[in-house]
């Protein structure tokens, strides 16, 4: 018998990619991919370590497994790798970090790991 | 009136800005030190001098000995770049090296006597934003 929450889950993922994401191109050391992201939680984080403060932006993206493959290889999100898309006439460009001990730069968005959720932070 | 430890801020600055770094910058003065990472505040390297604290004791009837902390934040994004983060740990020792037993040319005048550049770098902000923070505190004295 086959398990309907797989199921469920994997006709939600159709769902999300074809009526709740863009196109954003995926970047890595100049090898670039273009994938559908979804945005998943935004916030702005301001970081008060030592009354240092630095504002930023934070974005999760969702982004399919099968389709992060730079050069031909299936890869896994990395410190530093960046996701642009394009709003209005302008790049907004983020770049994959944790958002801070104990969470990863990513992990997996479903139970059957079909889906990243990629932290983010915008740079530019 | 003017207060010591804005003067010694501002003296500090200018003894920072007239040396030759192994990283050149321009050291600037600011009660809040804070940068926005998608303005690309951190793409150059930064450096902010913030005054902290000033704690005045009688010594005795007439004279007081004068305690000033202020900070020496060093900033730059480096990403997880261990030879960028290196330079710049570097340039944190170089600072503190220099600001230790320096005379600093305010009035009353003030000894930098107390050097402290720990931690290395504020982990937080290198692991969320790709930005090195080091922060050099530095005590001074002046007796009048």
């Amino acid at each position: 018998m086959s398990d309907l929450i797989d199921n469920a889950c994997a006709w939600l993922g159709t769902q999300r990619k074809a009526y709740a994401s863009r196109t954003v191109t995926y970047s890595r050391a100049g090898i670039t991919v273009s994938v559908l992201g979804t945005k998943g939680k935004t916030e702005a984080e301001l970081s008060t370590e030592n009354d240092l403060l630095i504002d930023a932006s934070i974005q999760d993206w969702l982004i399919d497994a099968e389709d992060l493959v730079l050069n031909g290889v299936a890869v896994q999100p990395a410190d530093g790798d960046t996701i642009a898309e394009t709003v209005g006439t302008s790049t907004v460009t983020w770049e994959v970090r944790s958002p801070g001990d104990p969470e990863p730069t990513w992990r997996w968005a479903d139970s059957f790991r079909r889906t990243y959720r990629i932290h983010t932070v915008e740079v530019s | 009136m003017s207060a010591l430890v804005v003067d010694v801020a501002d003296a500090i600055v200018d003894l920072l800005n007239g040396e030759t770094w192994s990283e050149s910058f321009t050291a600037t003065r600011t009660y809040l030190p804070k940068g926005n990472i998608k303005d690309g505040d951190f793409n150059s390297l930064r450096v902010t001098v913030v005054p902290r604290s000033y704690e005045p004791t009688a010594i005795t009837r007439t004279m007081v000995d004068e305690d000033i902390w202020i900070d020496i934040a060093v900033q730059y994004k480096t990403g997880n770049d261990n030879a960028g983060i290196d330079t710049l740990v570097g340039l944190c020792e170089e600072i503190a090296t220099f600001m230790r037993m320096r005379a600093i040319g305010t009035t009353p005048a003030a000894t930098c006597y107390e050097v402290l550049y720990s931690p290395i770098l504020i982990s937080e902000h290198l692991e969320k934003f790709g930005v090195f923070t080091g922060m050099v505190t530095v005590k001074c004295k002046a007796v009048r």
